[in-house]
């Protein structure tokens, strides 16, 4: 979510309500020794609590989209916000003491959460802009392997077209070679006089970029764009001048395919977060049902 | 040639995709339920153990570490058996808050003042749940409080209405506001005892505090060893006085008369007089001579002998008496009834202060290693009614929030008056805290 002017409402008020619990709070610290169990204390704590659950209904939110219940971008705001204030309130709730035993789990999972959800944030106001700049294939992200899958096909259909069956001739094997590209040109040589002039197209997308579009997550050289336009011309020079518009393809699905990469890898950053954060999230809410009822008990 | 357009896109996706999580979505769903299930079986677990330490607030002090494990010793709600029943109340079943009743199980808490508001209960001053601390170290503000703007019930305050924390809002020590006076009847000036040197009985000495003023110790039952009460010894005259001051009468008699009451001194002379006139019945015919013992600014004027012993030692019992009762007496005490010619003289009780704070308590024994003279001015008091107790500013020197000793109200004053303790029954057995 980007956070911009149209946040400013719930920025000030957010810094409204910390500087009214930070104003009230410093002339009962002074006064008495501050703890959850006292009436300002409480009153921090229902709140901060009240805060939490705003925040975590969020999910709740989500899974019924079409409730009508508000925008999902107002609830986004407000599990922003008011977010952020919780763990403020709760410090004040707790005299900024950790406490002990069940509270100080708390505590530790409560900064987790938070620490996740600020990173999370400025990865969600950071991020998208970034995927739109590097990735303008963007697809979705629980699609990848799917259109991987389809990438693949339409690659294998191009090779195909161009060179017939995707049997190889070559005795060599390309992938032995030490240096990519440059081994290739020297060791993708004609057999025989019959030999097949597609071949080095054909042996280069089965040895090298089959593979790279097959196994996204191993490290390739066609993954890096300056590297695969050595390989591809060092294969135009090997191959007659009717196999360009082949390898012209066969590029473009390698660029698709670096970018999906970078997709998920983007991705993978921009939600890994939330592993860490709604899980934990949810321990908490639990854990502090279980300290409301004993501390009210207590 | 390769064209991506929006349909050729379009059809790429799978339209059911978000009904399988897959990736990182279904990781978030897993641990989004592993990790709340995991928590709740936490607090079950403890709850199905009847371990409750997992919610306590924080270790209890060192005085009820024992309870540790044993919440229901304080925390008694309705429903324990435990709960006294005029705790039970009408407080709702869910709550188990420690009341007073929980703690007058075990402690006595004999009241404040007579007259005093409503107190607070025993958990607002005592907090517990705050490590291995000391209770009785309640926090100020809990007397300020009340101090601050004391009110009463009956009447109005006999001590300061407004009182704040030590040393800037505590008003200065009653006993020595102005135009307070030390109450003995006795005539003291530390100021000569204290001039260097003075004649002792063996030649030249120099006096020192401790050389009269010692601290008191007391042997109880339980005690192994003496224990020091914080407070000075009261000063005798056997101790501190005698050494220098014998309270010789007589210049034919060695020993000195007891520092006892008139008619035991009366007594004790007249028997002295005739025990001497017995074993030199030489001495009846004698005329009175001077001796070096016997001040010689009272001269007594010639008499004919004594007829018999009786005489004699009438006659040197008025002589001797004459002497003590107006000058080695005199020099000290102050007589309410002067002697007369057939009567003893009444001297007033010298009502020497034991504690000079009747509501705070100070305890010399951590301040030894202070020369007494750094905080009494005893050195330039001539008058008994001088009052030598130090002012709170010479306390502030050391006992002030930025000095590093404590300066808490607990450090001199106690909320309960023990002077009315009673004996609690005890209620527990050692089973109960397993």
């Amino acid at each position: 979510m980007l956070i911009d002017r149209t946040h400013r409402p719930w920025a000030m008020a957010s810094a409204a309500i910390l500087a009214l619990a930070v104003a009230t709070y410093i002339p009962y610290a002074l006064g008495t020794r501050p703890g959850g169990g006292t009436i300002p204390g409480l009153a921090y704590g229902t709140v901060g609590f009240a805060f939490m659950a705003f925040v975590t209904l969020l999910a709740l939110r989500k899974k019924f989209p079409i409730w009508r219940i508000g925008r999902t971008q107002t609830w986004m705001r407000g599990h922003l916000w008011l977010g952020a204030l919780s763990l403020p309130l709760i410090l004040l709730h707790a005299g900024f003491l950790f406490g002990h035993g069940l509270t100080a789990i708390m505590m530790w999972l409560f900064a987790i959460v938070y620490a996740s959800g600020l990173f999370g944030a400025w990865l969600q106001h950071t991020m998208p802009r970034r995927l739109l700049r590097e990735v303008p294939m963007e697809t979705i992200y629980e699609q990848l392997a799917h259109v991987r899958e389809q990438l693949l096909d339409e690659a294998d259909n191009v090779v195909a077209d161009a060179c017939g069956k995707l049997e190889v001739t070559i005795a060599v094997p390309v992938a032995a070679s030490p240096t990519g590209a440059e081994a290739l040109a020297t060791v993708m040589r004609p057999i025989g006089s019959d030999v097949d002039e597609t071949a080095p197209l054909r042996e280069f997308y089965l040895k090298e970029m089959r593979p790279f579009v097959q196994a996204p997550n191993r490290p390739h050289p066609l993954g890096d764009p300056v590297t695969a336009s050595g390989m591809f011309a060092k294969v135009r020079a090997l191959v007659p001048a009717s196999l360009e518009p082949a390898i012209v393809d066969l590029e473009s699905i390698c660029e698709e395919e670096r970018q999906l990469r970078r997709q998920g890898r983007l991705h993978g950053l921009l939600h890994a977060w939330l592993i860490v954060h709604v899980p934990l999230s949810f321990a908490l809410m639990v854990l502090a049902v279980a300290h409301i009822f004993m501390a009210l008990r207590f | 040639m390769r064209v991506r357009t929006a349909k050729k896109l379009a059809e790429r996706i799978d339209l059911y995709y978000f009904t399988r999580p897959r990736g990182m979505r279904r990781w978030r769903l897993l641990l989004s339920l592993a990790l709340p299930i995991a928590a709740v079986l936490w607090v079950s677990v403890f709850a199905a153990a009847g371990n409750r330490t997992t919610y306590s607030a924080g270790p209890v002090s060192s005085a009820h570490a024992f309870t540790e494990k044993t919440c229901e010793a304080c925390h008694s709600g309705p429903l324990d058996p435990r709960t006294p029943r005029e705790a039970r109340g009408s407080a709702p079943l869910f709550r188990a808050h420690t009341s007073d009743a929980a703690c007058l199980t075990c402690h006595d808490a004999p009241a404040h003042a007579a007259n005093q508001p409503p107190p607070p209960s025993c958990a607002t001053c005592h907090q517990e749940h705050r490590g291995r601390v000391q209770l009785a170290k309640t926090d100020d503000r809990f007397c300020v409080d009340c101090h601050g703007n004391l009110k009463t019930t009956s009447g109005e305050p006999k001590i300061a209405h407004e009182v704040g924390r030590f040393p800037s809002a505590h008003p200065e020590f009653a006993a020595i506001t102005a135009g307070a006076q030390d109450p003995a009847r006795l005539r003291f000036n530390h100021a000569v005892h204290m001039k260097d040197p003075l004649r002792g009985p063996a030649g030249a000495e120099t006096l020192e505090c401790s050389t009269c003023h010692r601290p008191e110790v007391i042997r109880t039952a339980t005690a192994g060893r003496p224990l020091r009460t914080g407070l000075m010894a009261p000063i005798t005259y056997q101790e501190a006085c005698a050494r220098c001051h014998p309270l010789f009468f007589d210049e034919r008699i060695e020993q000195a008369a007891p520092h006892a009451r008139p008619d035991a001194v009366h007594a004790f002379v007249q028997q002295a007089l005739a025990g001497y006139i017995q074993k030199h019945p030489g001495d009846i015919n004698k005329p009175d001579a001077a001796f070096r013992r016997v001040p010689l600014n009272f001269p007594r004027p010639p008499e004919p002998p004594a007829g018999n012993a009786q005489e004699w030692v009438a006659r040197r019992l008025v002589s001797d008496e004459r002497l003590l009762w107006n000058k080695t007496c005199a020099e000290c005490h102050e007589t309410t009834t002067p002697a007369q010619a057939s009567q003893l003289p009444v001297y007033a009780q010298t009502a020497m202060t034991k504690q000079w704070m009747r509501r705070a308590a100070f305890d010399h024994t951590p301040h030894l290693m202070v020369k007494c003279g750094d905080c009494h001015a005893a050195r330039a008091s001539t008058k008994t009614s001088d009052v030598l107790l130090p002012n709170q500013s010479v306390c502030a020197t050391c006992h002030a929030p930025a000095k590093g000793a404590q300066s808490q109200c607990f450090e001199c004053h106690r909320y309960h008056d023990w002077t009315n303790a009673h004996p609690v029954t005890p209620s527990y057995s050692l089973t109960d805290f397993k």
